[in-house]
């Protein structure tokens, strides 16, 4: 504030306001006056006008008639309200009154009465913490906004994630807002009925069951050293009246059996990628940090004849994740994995002058009869090449130069083949190098294979009178098992859960537990990496942390171990839930220590000496919170080296072509925990591109030799058990492959109203997990005769000889890395007439120059692996709505990027494309921010505008929605509001046909209040609050997260200097865990953007055509693998055209 | 054998008494049961436009990529109704073609209501109809205005115009009409609404010589506005860069189609108009078949340009091109939509080429409703099929109708007929000042031969 100089003031009359001109003539003005000269002519004016002589204006030489007149007149000439402007006003009044008759909102807002320290109103607060949505402790920053999480990041600071996250991790976000969690605190089970029980008569109840027998406690996989002690006090506590087990869905069990030790796969260490039948990527046993280092595995490195980059060959019968990428997909009946692991092995052992056991040879032996093994299994050859002799050879030639490989076959259990792959591992010195046993988290308690069925089995039968089952769900993972069947017959069964699962439907007692978003708790993700877990937002209903609720039971029951009591302190009355109002569980009440005192103890105690800083406790908490990771230094536990197992008899392969079941886990869903996930239910399969539905994977030599098409619905029976299930045809599947995914078919209500959207009759979420069991039995397909529309997000699967994604050879790349680009049409559009990009062969002339930024991004095709973390990203960031099932059908998605998907492969003699042997490239398409935008010379409202940093963007409030600009949108990236989308949780197919809904509509005036409504609190929440929320009727799109980059411009200004590259970055380049996409400033010459956009195999997506000139640059996907006759011969453009989508 | 607009012997009188007789009395039964259908379809048109009020377009069929389907589908097939009118009365009349006087006012009464149902439909197509004046350059506070290089804001114009008119255009010729009626009307009441329509008609030297020049006027502005108005419309797809939609070829092509689509539509009405109205004497066979004989020359354009269209595409061996012309349209999912287009608008206009189908009211009747048919499709697979396969395969898509979607369509037609029906009972559905011209003409002619 400047202070005014005060001496004028003096001067002026003590009246110089006043409220209108009324005021103003009635009040004589004064010589101070600023409107006196004014004022002065008005009156002298209307003086003339009316014939009043200068003295005649005082009241007595004058009627109160004209008096009046006069005031009237010399009002209508003086600032203040005239006519007119009080027309205007009245107006005005009118317009805002009628604006205000909307219902309003009943709750109030109430401001901060005192505001935190440091919180500044509309500036977002990040919170590091650990989250497991996605199976695995995976480090994260938290988004949040006045205490609600918007958004969840990687951490940077973790050097496992290294701020990138994969999409159900980033997805838990609407796990934490799900409104079918448990809303009102324990329950109590009397029959079918589910009653609320209080807190402390739960403690009291189950404290007299754990005192009276012997416990089963269930849990998941347990690691960090606060959640690892925890355990280690409860059964040193208990003694031997405690049985532990961890149920882990995705554990690598086999692996825990075959070495006796868990091992980590270190795929970034590895040149090579040898994969028999498991999938690295989408597999469900591996995690973020895996496809982190698988993208540093496959990033090009290098130029010119050093160019090179990681190889994968994969062996396997369906069309995996990894196969999807693989540089050399050789397809194999599954039961023949094992010979063929075994046939590489036997190369491999010859040339090391190593001998294979004598089971092996001998089934090697009667597998090859008289010809090569890979003709009798029936494997193609590669150019030429034996595929068995060349995966060996490979593996070889990598061990030769000194580097490493990795043979991997996922969790597989099958004997034969995981010994052949732990031997090869052995063989090829990868034991303790990319088959890592020092990097498994020192204070994992991994799942042991059975223990957990034991456990319940020990329960039912009475030997534990009480089961405790924390956060796992083995009503549902073993159902259809005689285990799941035992959980009924437990004593008393509690069940610690955040809503009511299969498991939890059976307990006696259910106390709610926490999302991770909410609660205490530390991770070690990878051995030495502690990651803590801080919530990011008040527990949004009454319910507690498992962990707590288990020093609650250990009190209650007696065992008064000094870090799980504290003195007894009141409760704080404040502390009422906001939905229930009821007072929330308070562990210091109940004289219970809470979750977060014993998680800090035992990080200052047993961490902060590890960490080898001298800091007091303090600091190193605050510091360990801010961070979320700490490194330390932890004690390697070598792998002891492999001895090959007796192995009992080969099986014999079944005739060729005969059928075969895989059941797989669900490359988006995992285990099924979440399947209530809207965002994930959206999410499109990164092979099939299917959502909502579960489907039968089908060979296309199969479909057309059964007869089958895609969408048929065929039942499927396999060892008594018969599901029906919608037909997917996915190319690349070996005859006699189906392949079904599990993670779909929780029980109704079970998982909560969105997953049951797929129960039977309106949905095809069927749950395959029994299958499993019994896959090795012969399956039998039937017509029913029946279809069923999968929605599949994209339209068709092939290139159809456009060129559109773009590949090369690594040979061939390394030769002339340009040559691609040039068979192109695009060299003339490189050079230009005039130098510039584009050249003169426009009519418009060299492109535009911009000043400041020019955003840019570039997309690795060679690194994507499909995965939709971005999609998730993209979603969350950008509030993108969810549509449901059957506008997918229709076409309609709102996801602002996706994953293209295309199949190339040769032609056959016919010129029909062969439908096995196939290659597959994943394309991410957002807007590509063309420079010469299609769409924006159509609209007729303005509403798609470009800014000066190259951004094209959408002024939703002036689409009126014609949809011309998507009309003429070549990359298809802009999406239409058809419905009022955000109003729906789950899409409106939640919420009836478009009749009921506009009955519904009627009749509430617009705001229904369906189940499926988004508005369904908390759901509301989730939103980020600097995006706006579309309406209906209006069109969006990518505008490469614009928040981002003004935020940026904001800080920009503020600061003086310009951003650093990397200083701002869009959702999905921040996330992608291979790092396939970079974003960056075009103008900044060290940008990393730029790097990546000057190598020579880039190109911009559909610009020789169409002159659209976009920021959008993509590499070309470099296979590394021998190139074909066919490629080596492809000199002119014309032949590269001929060749179609094949380079 | 005789010109058309040889009139049959009568005095003007008769002519008179047979033109404006519908005014005066009672309609029949058919009139009535075809009004009520007409209205009952019409009513679906605002149920679906009510639905689609409360719960937003994607009541409606379109989807990503096929933005625009149903709703610009039959928005140009209107236009192309529209266009076809003006054609007759305006373009006609330069070329003093007097055979058109037996027609005109039917076909420009058929432009009339075809161009508000067309406009109609711009309006609901969008997401927001509740802003669509936004599409208009009008003042306000915030400098906001259309962007004119969409040429969506173009085809305001150009309805706008055009609409206003071939309003006008046909209102000022129905002015001398009006007064007719208004003097031979004996009801008060009838007498009243036409004395304010007929605008104070009198028949002066100085009422005619207006009159004339007006109407000349008006004829020379809407022949430009009725070629630029199709125009624009086919600018409109061959701004985008959409196979299919981008190619120079379309102006002239959409300005033939329409003309096609609208005689047919007037062929479709004038012949159970002439007879429901007993003007068979007036609208004779013969003007039917010289308006048969221009449907198969721009039959032919037609038929000419899908040709060019498929040599183009396969000439440019774009992929993109050739995918859309040579692949998809004819064997794709919709190639039965494609087909049914050939079929009706190049296979069965050929009949046209024997005078007898041409002077065979049924067969002429039922040729017109398949081109109608045929146009129907043309615009369909030009707006829908080239988007549903755009460049992108991985977007390709698929279209289907929903219910709400059926009920704009037969809406349409329902509120087309509807105003249809009310016209020929409110209006002389043929002009009978200009064929007294005729008459008078005529006897002059013969006075001439009698005296010569």
């Amino acid at each position: 504030m400047t202070s005014m100089p005060d001496a004028p003031h003096t001067t002026r009359p003590a009246k110089t306001t006043w409220r209108d001109a009324a005021e103003l003539t009635a009040s004589a003005p004064g010589a101070g006056d600023e409107f006196a000269p004014e004022v002065a002519r008005a009156l002298a004016t209307l003086r003339r006008q009316h014939g009043l002589s200068e003295a005649s204006c005082q009241s007595d030489g004058n009627t109160p008639d004209e008096l009046a007149r006069l005031r009237g007149d010399l009002q209508e000439m003086l600032p203040g309200v005239k006519r007119r402007g009080f027309m205007q006003l009245t107006g005005a009044a009118a317009v805002f009154a009628l604006a205000g008759c909307y219902k309003q909102h009943p709750d109030t807002i109430v401001p901060y009465a005192q505001q935190p320290e440091g919180t500044a109103l509309g500036k977002a607060v990040y919170y590091s913490s650990t989250l497991r949505d996605s199976g695995k402790p995976v480090a994260v920053m938290v988004k949040t906004y006045d205490g609600r999480p918007i958004k969840i990041e990687g951490n940077p600071d973790s050097p496992l994630g290294r701020g990138r996250c994969d999409a159900r991790t980033q997805a838990a976000l609407l796990n934490l807002y799900d409104p079918d969690r448990i809303q009102d605190g324990a329950q109590r089970r009397d029959g079918a009925t589910l009653s609320p029980i209080a807190w402390a008569d739960l403690d009291k109840a189950v404290g007299a069951a754990l005192a009276s027998g012997n416990v089963g406690l269930l849990t998941g996989p347990i690691d960090g050293p606060a959640r690892r002690q925890l355990i280690n006090e409860l059964t040193s506590a208990f003694g031997a009246r405690l049985q532990h087990a961890v149920l882990d869905p995705s554990a690598d069990t086999s692996r825990l059996a075959d070495r006796g030790q868990d091992v980590v796969y270190r795929i970034d260490k590895a040149a090579l990628l040898v994969s028999l039948g498991g999938d690295f990527l989408g597999g469900g046993s591996t995690g973020l940090t895996e496809a982190v280092e698988f993208g540093d595995f496959r990033r090009l490195r290098g130029t010119g004849d050093s160019a090179d980059l990681g190889q994968v060959v994969v062996f396997e019968g369906p069309l995996s994740q990894l196969g999807a990428v693989a540089d050399v997909r050789v397809r194999v009946a599954p039961d023949r994995l094992a010979l063929v692991a075994w046939g590489i092995a036997e190369v491999v052992a010859k040339a090391l002058g190593q001998t294979l056991p004598e089971a092996a040879r001998t089934a090697l032996d009667a597998a090859r009869g008289a010809k090569p093994l890979f003709e009798a299994l029936g494997l193609r050859d590669i150019e030429g090449v034996d595929p068995i002799a060349f995966a060996a050879g490979r593996l070889l030639a990598v061990k030769k130069s000194g580097k490493n490989s990795l043979v991997y076959d996922g969790p597989a259990t099958n004997a034969h083949l995981g010994a052949a792959v732990n031997l090869l591992n052995s063989l090829l010195g990868n034991d303790g190098v990319t088959v890592d046993g020092a990097a498994v988290a020192a204070t994992a308690i991994a799942a042991t294979p059975g223990a957990a069925a034991a456990l319940i089995a020990r329960a039912a039968s009475g030997e534990l009178a009480t089961l405790i089952v924390v956060d796992v769900n083995p009503a549902f993972l073993f159902a259809g098992s005689p285990t799941a069947k035992a959980l009924a017959a437990v004593k008393t069964l509690i069940v610690l859960a955040d809503r009511v699962t299969e498991t939890a439907a059976l307990a006696h007692y259910i106390a709610p537990t926490l999302h991770g978003l909410e609660s205490w708790g530390d991770a070690e993700a990878r051995a030495g990496v502690l990651s803590l877990q801080q919530p990011a937002i008040q527990p949004l209903w009454d319910a507690r942390a498992a962990e707590e609720s288990l020093l609650a039971f250990a009190v209650a029951a007696g065992v008064k171990t000094a870090s799980f009591v504290q003195p007894v302190v009141a409760t704080d009355p404040k502390q009422v839930a906001v939905v229930s109002r009821r007072p929330l569980w308070q562990a210091a009440a109940a004289g219970v220590q809470s979750w977060q005192n014993y998680v800090r103890a035992v990080w200052l105690g047993s961490v902060k000496p590890l960490a080898k800083v001298v800091v007091d406790d303090r600091t190193f908490w605050n510091a360990a919170l801010a961070r979320g990771v700490v490194v330390v230094s932890v004690d390697a536990k070598a792998l002891p080296a492999y001895a090959p197992p007796e192995l009992p008899a080969f099986p014999l392969p079944r005739p060729a072509g005969a059928l075969q079941l895989v059941v797989s886990p669900s490359r988006v869903f995992g285990d099924g925990t979440w399947l209530n996930n809207a965002w994930l239910q959206e999410t499109s399969d990164p092979v099939a591109k299917i959502t909502w539905d579960n489907w039968l994977a089908l060979s296309p030599a199969d479909a057309q030799r059964l007869g089958f098409a895609e969408n048929d619905v065929a039942k499927l029976t396999i060892g008594g058990i018969a599901v029906k299930l919608p037909v997917h045809v996915q190319e690349g599947q070996h005859p006699g492959v189906l392949q079904t995914f599990s993670g779909w078919g929780r029980a109704k209500d079970r998982a909560g109203a969105v997953a049951n959207l797929g129960l039977e009759g309106m949905g095809y979420s069927v749950d395959v997990r029994p299958l499993a069991a019994v896959a090795d039995q012969a399956p039998t397909l039937e017509h029913t005769g029946e279809t069923w529309q999968l929605a599949c997000t994209q339209g068709h699967q092939r290139m159809e000889g456009r060129d559109i994604a773009r590949e090369d050879v690594l040979e061939l790349h390394r030769s002339d890395p340009g040559a691609r680009r040039r068979r192109g049409a695009d060299e003339l559009w490189d050079k230009g007439v005039d130098g510039k990009e584009g050249g003169r062969l426009s009519v418009f002339g060299s492109s535009h120059e911009y000043v400041g930024h020019k955003w840019g991004m570039a997309v690795d095709l060679t690194t994507c692996t499909g995965c939709q973390a971005c999609v998730v990203a993209c979603t969350a960031e950008n509030n993108v709505p969810v549509v449901g099932r059957d506008e997918v059908r229709k076409g309609r998605e709102m996801h602002w990027i996706r994953i293209d998907r295309y199949y190339t492969s040769t032609a056959d003699a016919t010129g029909r494309p062969d439908l096995l042997d196939v290659e597959v490239v994943h394309q991410p398409v957002m807007c590509q921010q063309c420079g010469q935008a299609p769409c924006e010379e159509v609209c007729p409202a303005m509403a798609t505008v470009h800014n000066d940093e190259g951004i094209n963007h959408m002024v939703y409030n002036r689409c009126i929605g014609t949809r011309y600009c998507s009309n003429n949108c070549p990359y298809k990236v802009r999406r239409f509001n058809w419905y009022e989308y955000s109003k729906y949780r789950a899409g409106p197919i939640g919420s009836g046909s478009p009749l009921v809904r506009i009955a519904k509509n009627i009749q509430t005036s617009g705001a229904t209040s369906s189940q499926a409504e988004l508005s369904q609190a908390p759901l509301q929440m989730l939103l980020n609050p600097e995006v706006t929320v579309r309406s209906r009727g209006v069109m969006e799109k990518c505008n490469f997260c614009l928040q981002r980059t003004r935020e940026i411009r904001e800080t920009e200004k503020a600061s003086g200097s310009r951003a650093k590259d990397g200083a701002v970055t869009t959702a999905c380049a921040q996330t992608c865990p291979t790092q396939a996409i970079t974003f960056g400033d075009l103008n900044d010459p060290n940008a990393q953007v730029n790097a990546a956009i000057a190598q020579a195999h880039g190109w911009k997506l559909l610009d020789a055509e169409l002159n659209t000139r976009p920021a959008v640059t993509y590499l070309a996907k470099i296979r590394n693998r021998p190139a074909t006759a066919e490629e080596r011969g492809i000199e002119s453009p014309a032949a590269a055209h001929a060749a179609g989508g094949k380079p | 054998m005789s010109a058309p607009h040889d009139l049959p012997p009568l005095t003007a009188k008769q002519l008179t008494d047979d033109v404006t007789a519908p005014l005066f009395k009672l309609p029949n039964l058919i009139w009535f049961h075809g009004f009520g259908l007409a209205q009952m379809l019409a009513v679906l048109l605002f149920v679906a436009i009510g639905c689609y009020c409360v719960e937003g377009y994607g009541i409606f069929g379109t989807n990503q990529p096929v933005n625009w389907g149903n709703d610009i589908t039959t928005y140009i097939f209107w236009i192309g109704i529209a266009v076809a009118g003006t054609l007759v009365s305006a373009i006609l009349f330069l070329f003093r073609q007097k055979w058109r006087t037996a027609i005109n006012r039917s076909t420009e009464g058929m432009t009339v209501m075809a161009i508000q149902i067309a406009g109609l439909f711009p309006l609901i197509h969008t997401g927001r109809p509740w802003v669509d004046f936004w599409l208009m350059p009008y003042p306000n506070d915030r400098y906001l205005w259309p962007n004119f290089k969409s040429p969506i804001v173009w085809d305001v114009f150009a309805l706008t115009a055009y609409a206003l008119c071939s309003i006008i255009f046909w209102y000022l010729g129905l002015v001398p009409d009006f007064a007719t009626v208004r003097d031979r009307a004996t009801r008060p009441w009838q007498r009243r609404i036409y004395s304010v329509l007929a605008m104070g008609w009198r028949g002066r030297a100085e009422d005619w010589n207006h009159f004339e020049r007006a109407y000349a006027q008006f004829a020379w502005i809407s022949t430009p506005l009725v070629l630029g108005m199709h125009s624009t419309i086919a600018i409109l797809a061959a701004v985008g860069k959409v196979s299919g939609w981008h190619t120079t070829i379309f102006a002239p092509y959409f300005v033939s189609g329409a003309i096609f689509g609208g005689l047919a539509m007037a062929i479709v009405l004038l012949v159970p108009m002439r007879s429901m109205l007993k003007l068979e004497r007036y609208i004779t066979v013969d003007h039917l078949e010289r308006l048969a004989k221009v449907m198969l020359a721009t039959g032919l354009l037609v038929a000419y340009v899908y040709v060019m269209e498929f040599f183009a595409a396969w000439y440019t061996e774009s992929p993109y091109e050739k995918h859309q012309f040579l692949v998809f349209r004819p064997t794709g999912e919709w190639a039965w939509g494609f087909w049914t287009m050939m079929t009706c608008n190049v296979a069965i206009p050929q009949l046209l080429w024997i005078k007898a189908v041409r002077r065979n009211l049924v067969a002429l009747f039922l040729i017109a409703i398949a081109v109608n048919v045929g146009m129907w499709f043309e615009r369909f697979v030009i707006i829908a099929l080239s988007v549903m396969h755009d460049a992108l395969p991985s977007t390709w898509g698929h279209y289907a109708f929903t219910g709400f979607d059926w009920m704009i369509l037969a809406g349409s037609f329902g509120l087309f007929f509807t105003m249809i029906l009310v016209f020929v009972r409110v209006a002389p559905v043929v002009s009978i000042a200009e064929l007294k011209a005729l008459l008078l003409r005529r006897s002059h002619r013969k006075e001439e031969a009698d005296h010569g």
